[in-house]
């Protein structure tokens, strides 16, 4: 299938347009109130996941088709009217569809509805205090102790810590192997706060002020040993598989960002007015939109791309970590143009105005799954058959 | 890095690139620096390189060329930037101004020009810049005044890529002053100018780059063309016409430049050793060559699409101005990181090494069919609907 | 902190750039695109420039020489490079190396070649990266040998500015294999070599520079008097240093000048040409890169300036060094660039009395000569962070 993307599928357009009309209506209002009074509650995370209904369907729908570009368009909407929530949402979809793929027969369907519904949060227990950049530096240990794998160790950075109710574990199960090569000695788990208690505490960001990301602490945590989803000749490359995904998934929220941010900035063009004119008709300014919309551009048709592959199956990781280091560095400058735009509006937390934002909701892509320099020296080992990354 | 052409454009473009790898690039390196081709040389090339569909491809089936589609054409003009732009500049211009005059002018024109032109007995060149007018369009100075069977040409023409080898050129003339004066899109008109029947002065201007190419400063004085020779009354929407697809084509030449220099860099790296190792597998190495492989797909993606859009007849100015305006900016960065990973060898004119031209030739993109600035203005008055432009 | 130039330094300036603008520019724009000087040509202007102290300024007063600090020495770099980069980058060259010969050559050989070399009758290069050895010193494979009275050198050196034209080098070699092995900063000699000595050496023609010349010098056994050690083994590295030190801030002074000449054309045509009725210094993007450019020219001389202020005091500046070419190089780039967009074709154009395209070609060798972004980069962080990096 030859696929130029220069335009969506027709289904996938009406998808976009749907899904933009719905969260304009339903969803915008509440944002950009709600943003800035921090985390959701437990309460408040399910009404919107109901309220979301609509939406998740719609997307569902769409994936039996065109599963990675339908999700992209998803994350994109969600994220252009509340990027935290839309990192919330899936981020946990994305994890409990991956666990529902895997996890024993008997908790799929549970897992599947509760999400959808908003009762069981997921989250991506993989990075660690010593351990973001360089997954060769795992400590959290699963010890095979009969029926069980008692683990220990922290987790620390995963979305959607805090709230989580069911979460994909990496953890060392083999140290001596792992010792001797990283690729060696990992299992994932599925683990459950309800079976397997942790603690577990926030780390607040500069932005996605209503998510949550925790820092977890296992104490002899015992997971039923039925709940290991990929062993440790596996892990490391299913963690790999899983990371393309998310890594595309982050680009995603960047493209939703980068719209919003443009969208407002054209109309303020419009509206702004300055030496008698609106502030539009200066040079400088519209070199700036120009820069923003061709950014923007660029950045869709790279996801878009990447997504395109991976629904045909072919191998992509070059293609999904270009995205991902590129459009998480240009939104960066395209939110600081809408800023300048919008001269002190554009710093202002209230007034009306969401600059400031999606300013501060920009700068997370750049890390997670991630750093901009991992990113590029795994792309550059792809290139030149050589690695830079230790 | 897969862009997903269709497949018969990913075979011709494989052919393409063998055939060109194999006959003209190792007589581009050679002659390039020695500066323009004779005319003989000139016709030589356009011969060989007709074979492969080349010369006659812009041309409609119906008038007897290969009637190839915009993404073809980028196709074709990207293989052959990537060996020997100088030579692209040349055959890409007479090619395209050939399929212009043989689609616009009339059934003598074709009947008279059509074989000349695509054997290389005749040059074709458009004939539009003046000496102060390149970027404001207002400002034309060269007149074409019909007297009896005769329009009388008087003024200068500047820039024209092709010009002092050209037989024939495509004249955009003020034929009415006072309509134009009133409105720069009238009282222009499209002449079909011929040496043979009309002789000018013309003197090449030669430029950093593209040296294996003539660019021409024409001096009408009072020179006779034939009313027959009138292509269009309607000059101003006739240059349009052109102006979009040079664009493309600029944007092309730009991704055949950053492949070549791509290409060479990887190879560099795995074969260039200090420290001990080779320099690939420095960091600072790695993160050049993701950005230049970034700059590059970002490019090909906006490119491909415009030309996408061409083809499928959909208005796409500001997809054209995008990819123009973006590939000859990153251009840039690309061959200067390309020249700062050989080092001296980098700048060096001789031992085998194209850096330096490479650095040259890339230039001349940002500037020719429109400056950064004019082009980023253009697309800020289609985003905004507020022009900026005076 | 003084941010004034001193006035006698103002005064140098002013006094160098009338000459160069009436002297040697005419010359400059004409012949520069029309490849290497001659030997000949190259005396002539060099006699030229002696009139304002070029050359002189660098060797010591009991030669006849007028030493001028460091930061004159950039003002003579920058004015100098401002009018013809190639003519800057030879003169400069020569004339550190002929200080070096002045200090610390053997008698007999001072006599001989410094006052022909004064009035460039005699040109001298240096001699220190090699094929395989540009950023990687540790990986110089060039020997000189003690044999006897001699020591016979082997191998090559690649990039050398003047190297063709050059009838004496400053030649670093391994003269103890076994210690350079062990240690490169072990084991390293500084020789002066001269032509008589047998050296072959061919042009390498780079991308701009056009007037001057590059050398790629062979070495088959070549013999020089053992008198001519200028640094003898395990010493040579030291040399070498001290010598980039200051080769850095210079490639800095050269790219002020070059920048200084972009902001000056770009300045006067924005106010000659006339696009939509009216000069395009009045359009908001030409004044924004008027702007930058002033800018990132003015941040260039700071550094350049404080870094050669430093050196005139005796203060260690290696990090100032380094930053000062580190940024001027990328200034020069995004400033050179800017300058053709201006002139839109104009600015491409190799004739028609417009240099802008010139300055975008000579402003390249400094991107890479005395140290590529990259080295600067991990040599600027070594520095701050106290680890390396470098391999």
């Amino acid at each position: 299938m030859t696929i130029m993307l220069f335009q969506l599928p027709e289904e996938l357009q009406r998808l976009q347009s749907d899904l933009r009309e719905f969260l304009d209506r339903e969803i915008r209002p509440i944002a950009d109130v709600r943003d800035a009074q921090g985390p959701l509650s437990r309460a408040e995370l399910k009404d919107l996941f109901l309220k979301l209904t609509p939406i998740t369907q719609m997307q569902l729908e769409a994936a039996t088709k065109r599963r990675m570009l339908s999700w992209m368009i998803f994350s994109e909407e969600m994220a252009r009217v509340w990027t935290s929530l839309a990192v919330t949402v899936t981020t946990s979809l994305g994890t409990i569809f991956y666990l529902a793929s895997r996890a024993p027969e008997h908790m799929r369907a549970r897992l599947i509805k509760g999400g959808l519904e908003g009762d069981i949060i997921g989250c991506d227990m993989m990075s660690e205090p010593e351990a973001g950049s360089d997954t060769g530096n795992l400590k959290t240990t699963a010890r095979l102790e009969g029926d069980y794998y008692v683990v220990n160790g922290q987790k620390m950075w995963p979305t959607n810590g805090p709230w989580a109710d069911v979460g994909i574990l990496s953890a060392v199960a083999d140290p001596e192997a792992y010792a001797k090569n990283r690729r060696e000695g990992v299992i994932h788990l599925i683990v459950e706060k309800a079976v397997s208690p942790w603690q577990v505490r926030d780390l607040p960001f500069i932005g996605l002020r209503a998510g949550t990301t925790g820092h977890f602490i296992f104490e002899n945590c015992r997971v039923p040993k039925e709940n290991l989803i990929a062993d440790s000749s596996k892990g490391y490359s299913q963690n790999l598989a899983g990371r393309g995904g998310a890594r595309i998934g982050v680009a995603a929220y960047g493209l939703g960002i980068m719209q919003a941010a443009l969208e407002d900035s054209i109309d303020w063009c419009k509206k702004r007015i300055a030496f008698g004119r609106p502030i539009g008709g200066f040079q400088l300014v519209q070199e700036m939109i120009a820069d923003m919309a061709t950014d923007l551009e660029c950045s869709r048709l790279l996801v878009y791309l990447a997504a395109e592959l991976m629904d045909s199956g072919a191998r992509c990781d070059l293609e999904q970590n270009m995205a991902k280091a590129f459009v998480t560095e240009v939104a960066k400058r395209v939110t600081d143009k809408a800023i300048q735009i919008h001269g002190a509006r554009g710093l202002t937390t209230q007034e009306g105005f969401r600059l400031e934002r999606y300013y501060r909701d920009a700068v997370t892509g750049q890390i997670g799954e991630g750093t901009i320099q991992i990113v590029k020296l795994v792309m550059a080992r792809r290139i030149l058959g050589i690695s830079a990354v230790v | 890095m897969q862009f997903q052409l269709p497949e018969e454009l990913q075979k011709k473009q494989m052919e393409l690139r063998e055939f060109l790898d194999k006959e003209i690039r190792p007589v581009a390196d050679a002659r390039d620096a020695q500066g323009p081709l004779s005319r003989e040389e000139l016709k030589d090339f356009i011969l060989k390189l007709r074979h492969m569909g080349y010369v006659t491809g812009p041309t409609r089936r119906q008038y007897g060329g290969l009637g190839h589609g915009y993404l073809e054409r980028v196709i074709y003009e990207e293989e052959m930037a990537r060996v020997w732009p100088g030579l692209a500049a040349t055959v890409g211009t007479h090619s395209g101004v050939a399929a212009h005059i043989i689609r616009s002018g009339t059934e003598e024109m074709r009947a008279r020009l059509t074989k000349p032109m695509h054997d290389g007995d005749i040059i074709a060149c458009d004939m539009m810049s003046e000496p102060q007018a390149g970027s404001d369009t207002t400002n034309f100075r060269c007149t074409a005044i019909l007297e009896g069977d005769y329009y009388i040409v008087n003024g200068q023409k500047m820039w024209q890529t092709n010009g002092p080898w050209a037989d024939v050129g495509l004249l955009l003339a003020i034929s009415d002053p006072e309509a134009y004066a009133k409105d720069p899109r009238q009282g222009t008109v499209n002449l079909l100018v011929e040496k043979s029947v009309s002789p000018w002065k013309v003197r090449d201007l030669p430029l950093i780059g593209l040296k294996a190419g003539m660019t021409g400063h024409f001096v009408f004085e009072n020179v006779s063309v034939p009313k027959e020779n009138l292509i269009t009354t309607e000059g101003y929407k006739e240059n349009l016409i052109g102006r979009g697809w040079a664009r493309v084509a600029v944007a092309a030449w730009g991704l055949g430049l950053m492949q070549a220099a791509l290409e060479d860099s990887i190879d560099w790296c795995k074969k260039r050793i200090a420290f001990g190792r080779p320099i690939g597998g420095f960091q600072l190495v790695q993160e050049m060559i993701a950005d230049m492989a970034t700059d590059l797909a970002c490019s090909r993606l906006l490119t491909y699409r415009a030309a996408e859009m061409m083809d499928a007849g959909i208005r796409c100015d500001l997809e054209q101005n995008m990819a123009k305006a973006f590939a000859t900016e990153v251009g840039k960065r690309v061959t200067d990181k390309a020249i700062q990973i050989h080092g001296a060898r980098g700048l060096t004119t001789q031992e085998g090494f194209r850096l330096e031209r490479y650095y040259r030739d890339t230039v001349t993109g940002q500037i020719a069919e429109g400056t950064i600035q004019i082009v980023k203005l253009v697309m800020g008055r289609r985003l905004l609907g507020i022009s900026a432009i005076r | 902190m003084d941010f004034q130039l001193p006035a006698e330094v103002e005064k140098l300036q002013i006094e160098l750039r009338d000459f160069m603008t009436k002297e040697i520019r005419p010359i400059a724009d004409v012949r520069d695109q029309q490849g290497p000087l001659s030997k000949k040509e190259l005396a002539e202007i060099i006699q030229k420039c002696n009139k304002v102290g070029y050359v002189y300024s660098w060797v010591p007063a009991e030669w006849g020489g007028k030493p001028r600090t460091y930061l004159e020495h950039v003002i003579e770099a920058e004015e100098m490079c401002r009018v013809w980069p190639a003519l800057s980058a030879t003169v400069d060259t020569h004339s550190g190396t002929l200080r070096l010969l002045a200090q610390t050559a053997p008698e007999e050989m001072k006599k001989r070649l410094v006052p022909p070399g004064l009035v460039g009758e005699v040109i001298a290069c240096d001699m220190v990266s090699e094929p395989q050895a540009g950023s990687d010193t540790r990986g110089f494979r060039t020997t000189a040998i003690l044999d006897g009275d001699y020591y016979i050198v082997n191998g090559e050196k690649m990039w050398q500015t003047n190297g063709p034209w050059s009838d004496v080098g400053v030649l670093t070699a391994i003269g103890d294999p076994e210690a350079y092995a062990r240690n490169p900063r072990e084991g390293v000699i500084t020789l002066a070599i001269e032509r008589s000595s047998g050296w072959k050496v061919r042009d390498l023609p780079f991308i701009g520079l056009r007037a001057g010349m590059t050398g790629h010098f062979v070495f088959n056994n070549c013999k020089v008097p053992k008198e001519n050690v200028l640094r003898p083994t395990g010493m040579g590295y030291q040399q070498a240093l001290n010598v980039r030190g200051w080769a850095r801030v210079n490639v800095a002074a050269q790219g002020l000048g070059v920048m200084q000449a972009a902001l000056e054309d770009s300045i006067e045509w924005c106010k000659k040409r006339m696009a939509f009725d009216r000069p395009i210094g009045g359009f908001q993007l030409v004044q924004e890169m008027i702007a930058d450019m002033a800018t990132d020219l003015s941040c260039s001389r700071m550094l350049t300036y404080r870094a050669a202020a430093m050196m005139d005091a005796g203060v260690r500046c290696d990090l100032e060094q380094n930053m000062c070419k580190y940024f001027t190089v990328e200034a020069s780039k995004r400033v050179t660039d800017k300058a053709i967009q201006i002139h839109g074709a104009r600015g491409l154009t190799t004739h028609e009395g417009f240099r802008l395209e010139r300055y975008y070609r000579d402003a390249a060798v400094g991107h890479i000569a005395e140290g590529t972004q990259n080295v600067l980069r991990l040599v600027i962080g070594r520095r701050l962070l106290g680890l390396s990096a470098i391999q």
